[in-house]
């Protein structure tokens, strides 16, 4: 079995990752989660990330079958699922974002080598346009209008600002917690697991650029290595 | 300076083969169940095989569980008195221990009656081992209540005592005395809110300690004041006894502490740890305490669970598994332990759901 190290923003998350990886990889692995916080920055999250990738490899290595998964919610940056955003009327610190999809694989190209081929461990980036949020609801309701909200709630700061109404639309936790309520399940991280474990990978992705792009990745996880 | 400089287990609770380095001040963490308990028990195991020469109680209730052999160690080296290894004795050795055990009461008693001086046995060089240590799991809410008798006071494992100490010693003679103020001045120094302590009389024979703080015209019951500051005052008097414990062994030690307290309290700690007073053993689960060992990654301990085995290691070499040579951490410690890249964190239960679906 294969050890999957997933660098996420909680347990939850990671353990969503981990499973979306055995689903559309059809392996087993045996997850090494590394949590970040939010609350400590990106650059924190960078350097948390190197240290991890040099881990990984130095695990890999030693014989081990290694694989790795780097996520981090979008959260309004630059990406070409939300290329309709009215920039203009996001927060300065949101504008002056740089394209997190990018930077992961810098920091990845950075400790591994620029050619992807050569790297040393299978790798998948997951950067869910604008939280993973989106993708357990599109996970979830399949057939329900797709909504396409930029922020984490409603009564948020920088949503109401952006929106400039009294009453600002439902985001992304509103709604998942409200579909969560309708499917009857308290906990988020059951949640979680259930649309993971419910997933149809290949129809996500024609719904969702950002899960695409992270299937791709996993798509070009070599058979053999989570087999060994 | 005279500490345990290294130990290792050996089929012991729930350790099968486990070993790591100790510093004057260590600092043990890891995720619940993982056996950080275990390791301070070690230490109290092995000042009863030191003080009673052996005569261990129940060796097999203290044998892994999984484990089909007896050959049950814990093993440790003093930085000065060298190495120690206690084992699991066989029946013929458990009746020479306690014959041993028998002869020392006997001389200890003859030195008491003053009829010759007491021969301290050659396991007296470990440092202080001559009594059973105690793993102290302070309670705020027991610390600090109204106590008082005729027994000899000492403080028990939940903090029960320290109100009776303080005051025999404040109302003692001089040496009881100084103690007292040492204590007072302490506490000041990682909480200096506080200006003085008093006693109250609360029935006949029981005193309660009482807090006069800056900027307050009366005193309060210490049971008033915050859960830290009480738990501060028991490590406190705890290191200012008389014959302090060889190894104060301490569960969750930042207990109700704020942890912008951390820094002093941390520092004041292992001033009195290097000074040689005691050696203190700390478990925590507080990335911003680990962030107080920033300079001495060393005096971590990692512990967890591997395949129903709990496993040692320290901070520092876990370190060099994605830190180059010669390379500064950009992070914070703490943060580093959180995130998991050096373990001691929680395990995802993900096995069993991490298998794919049936086509």
């Amino acid at each position: 079995m294969s050890l999957l190290y997933i660098v996420a923003e909680s347990g939850a998350d990671a353990a969503f990752y981990a499973l979306c990886a055995a689903r559309i990889t059809g392996h087993e692995f045996m997850p090494i989660p590394l949590e970040n916080r939010k609350a400590d920055g990106v650059e924190m999250v960078k350097v948390q990330l190197k240290y991890a990738l040099r881990q990984a490899r130095g695990a890999a290595s030693g014989g081990d079958a290694v694989c790795f998964i780097a996520a981090m919610d979008n959260d309004r940056a630059p990406h070409p699922e939300n290329a309709a955003m009215d920039r203009s009327k996001l927060s300065r610190k949101d504008r002056d974002e740089p394209n997190r999809a990018e930077w992961m694989r810098e920091l990845v190209a950075s400790v591994f080598g620029q050619n992807t081929t050569a790297w040393p461990l299978p790798v998948a980036l997951a950067v869910p346009v604008e939280m993973l949020e989106s993708w357990i609801f599109r996970a979830v309701s399949p057939t329900e209008p797709q909504p396409t909200p930029l922020f984490s709630t409603a009564d948020s700061e920088s949503a109401r600002a952006y929106y400039s109404q009294s009453a600002t639309p439902p985001q992304w936790k509103d709604i998942v917690a409200e579909k969560q309520s309708q499917m009857g399940i308290s906990d988020k991280r059951a949640f979680q697991e259930m649309a993971a474990r419910e997933l149809d990978a290949v129809a996500l992705a024609a719904r969702s650029l950002s899960f695409r792009m992270f299937k791709e990745w996993l798509d070009q996880w070599p058979k053999a290595v989570a087999t060994e | 300076m005279s500490y345990i400089k290294e130990i290792a287990l050996k089929n012991y609770r729930s350790f099968v083969d486990a070993r790591c380095r100790l510093s004057p001040f260590t600092l043990i963490v890891g995720a619940n169940n993982a056996g950080k308990s275990n390791l301070l028990k070690a230490f109290a195991d092995l000042s009863m095989f030191v003080s009673r020469h052996g005569d261990v109680d129940d060796w097999s209730q203290k044998r892994h569980h999984a484990s089909k052999s007896y050959d049950v160690e814990i093993h440790a080296d003093w930085d000065d008195a060298g190495p120690l290894t206690t084992r699991m004795l066989t029946d013929e050795e458990m009746e020479e221990a306690r014959k041993r055990r028998e002869e020392m009461r006997k001389q200890w008693e003859a030195a008491l009656d003053g009829q010759h001086p007491f021969k301290p046995a050659p396991a007296a060089k470990y440092r202080g081992f001559t009594g059973t240590l105690s793993v102290y799991a302070f309670d705020p809410t027991v610390i600090g209540n109204p106590e008082g008798g005729d027994a000899i006071p000492f403080i028990r494992p939940n903090g029960a005592g320290v109100s009776w100490i303080l005051d025999k010693w404040n109302s003692g003679a001089k040496a009881g005395r100084e103690r007292f103020a040492q204590v007072v001045a302490d506490l000041r120094r990682c909480v200096p809110e506080i200006e003085a302590l008093s006693f109250y009389d609360v029935v006949a024979g029981k005193r309660g300690v009482q807090v006069e703080q800056f900027g307050l015209p009366n005193p309060v019951p210490l049971s008033e004041v915050s859960d830290g500051t009480r738990l501060v005052l028991a490590i406190l008097t705890l290191i200012n006894l008389e014959s302090p414990p060889p190894v104060i062994l301490l569960e969750d030690i930042n207990r109700g502490l704020h942890p912008r307290l951390y820094e002093r309290i941390v520092e004041f700690l292992r001033t009195i740890a290097n000074e040689g007073k005691t050696q203190i053993l700390a478990t925590t689960h507080d990335p911003y305490l680990i962030d107080e060992f920033r300079d001495n990654p060393e005096a971590v301990v990692i512990v967890e669970k591997k395949d129903a085995a709990s496993t040692l290691s320290n901070l520092d070499d876990r370190l060099k598994t994605f830190l180059e040579p010669g390379e500064e951490l950009e992070m914070p410690l703490g943060q580093v332990w959180f995130s998991g890249l050096v373990g001691g964190v929680p395990q995802m239960k993900l096995p069993e759901i991490l298998k794919p679906a049936k086509p």
